[in-house]
């Protein structure tokens, strides 16, 4: 039997069912790890930072779902206090402030504002290597479009939901999106790789 | 710019209207070049391997969860409920040494009082199980009178079977007067009737069982107390 979110986190607070919160675990470690992951760049980092996102969130659940008010989705609620660990720890180490600093008088940062003429990508990449290497191309991307990347591919929670986390509107979200998408394109055909393959047109 | 936007909704399948964007990607040249663009780059991304922190990290969290879990305070299960069947048993025990009790109560009284007053009609009482129902309700006694000593029970059904069959003689001038024709009797086969015939069955028949009037035989000393013989010699 599948169990919702809902039911597992009921069942972790109204009996103490610690497996039903190891389930809840499992089920989304990769969406929240991928996003830490990817924010911090570094893996020991990234195990801390998911360790302390659950710590806060068994802390929270247990003041009597103070924060969590069923109201959502759990992963979201989650998300957001993953992003806190996250932004503390980059702010610990000013690494958050150094690049979204550079944001033009338009709210747009260098990245942003990169023409889009680069060709089409049309060859393969090995598929054992491709992943490491994406990974270091979106470490590239500026932290505001990497955050909105990794939420939306990583955590895969909705553009809405990135709005209400990251305190901006849906098509600021989708907006950073979409930059994100371009410049990553952009970093991948700079980086000379293993040509990129076709892609079937939608 | 809405355009743009909208698309990227559609390559994460978040557009209301998936129809009406894929009409306008494909007659809109820019539009298609874009979206081809970000859907070659979402190929990739989608084709990533998952990331998974380390099993250790994994088990301190479930840890740290069923740590913090024990702090709380979990509805307790009840204790279980005794076995109803058990209960029954036993309330099917007590009633049933109850019930023997009342008997043997019964049949004592009815011996003792049968000695000492004959009764006058036992035969007829146990010939006539069925009780017309033309008796009058003034010879049924109420609830309240109603003894359980079988002597007086047998008595007295006698004495309405009597009246129900020998009418008094004012009663049958009565119904010679209102009624020409004779009356017809309704039998009364009801449930409470036989299980009263039944029960003056079975205490006549206890009663009668102990009118054996031998002597009761006991058996003398064989030597075996509580089961062991006695020895005497001890045969090496």
């Amino acid at each position: 039997m599948n169990l919702s979110d809902e039911q597992l986190v009921a069942a972790y607070l109204d009996r103490g069912d610690h497996r039903a919160f190891r389930l809840l675990v499992e089920r989304h470690q990769e969406r929240i790890f991928g996003y830490l992951l990817g924010m911090v760049r570094d893996r020991e980092t990234a195990n801390d930072l998911f360790q302390e996102t659950f710590l806060r969130v068994i802390a929270a659940m247990q003041r009597q779902r103070a924060s969590y008010t069923k109201q959502g989705r759990w992963l979201a609620w989650v998300m957001r206090i993953a992003r806190n660990a996250a932004l503390d720890h980059l702010r610990s180490r000013k690494k958050w402030q150094d690049v979204s600093g550079t944001a033009g008088e338009d709210g747009l940062s260098f990245w942003e504002l990169l023409p889009d003429d680069a060709p089409a990508i049309d060859e393969a990449l090995h598929r054992s290597e491709q992943s490491d290497w994406l990974d270091e191309c979106i470490g590239q991307l500026p932290p505001e479009q990497r955050e909105v990347l990794l939420l939306r591919q990583d955590a895969e929670l909705t553009f809405r939901e990135i709005g209400e986390l990251t305190g901006c509107s849906i098509n600021t979200a989708l907006g950073r999106m979409r930059y994100a998408l371009l410049n990553l394109r952009k970093i991948m055909l700079a980086s000379n790789k293993k040509p990129l393959a076709e892609v079937a047109n939608p | 710019m809405e355009e743009k936007l909208s698309i990227l909704e559609h390559l994460f399948g978040e557009a209301d209207e998936p129809k009406e964007l894929t009409a306008m990607i494909e007659a809109d040249d820019g539009l298609r070049r874009e979206y081809q663009a970000m859907s070659e780059v979402k190929f990739y991304l989608d084709g990533r391997a998952p990331k998974r922190p380390d099993a250790l990290v994994l088990d301190a969290v479930v840890a740290a969860a069923a740590s913090s879990g024990a702090g709380m305070t979990p509805r307790q299960d009840r204790p279980a409920r005794p076995s109803g069947r058990g209960r029954r048993m036993r309330l099917a025990g007590v009633s049933g040494v109850l019930g023997v009790l009342l008997v043997i109560l019964a049949v004592g009284l009815g011996y003792f009082r049968r000695g000492s007053q004959p009764v006058s009609a036992p035969a007829a009482s146990r010939d006539v199980p069925i009780v017309a129902k033309a008796a009058p309700p003034a010879a049924v006694p109420p609830a309240s009178e109603v003894v359980d000593d079988p002597a007086v029970m047998v008595s007295e059904i006698a004495s309405v079977a009597k009246e129900a069959v020998e009418p008094s003689p004012a009663e049958a001038r009565r119904v010679d007067r209102h009624r020409p024709t004779p009356v017809a009797l309704q039998w009364d086969e009801s449930a409470e009737v036989r299980e009263l015939h039944r029960r003056i069955g079975f205490v006549e028949a206890r009663s009668t069982s102990t009118d054996w009037g031998e002597p009761i035989l006991t058996s003398g000393n064989t030597g075996i107390a509580n089961g062991f013989q006695q020895v005497t010699d001890w045969d090496y």
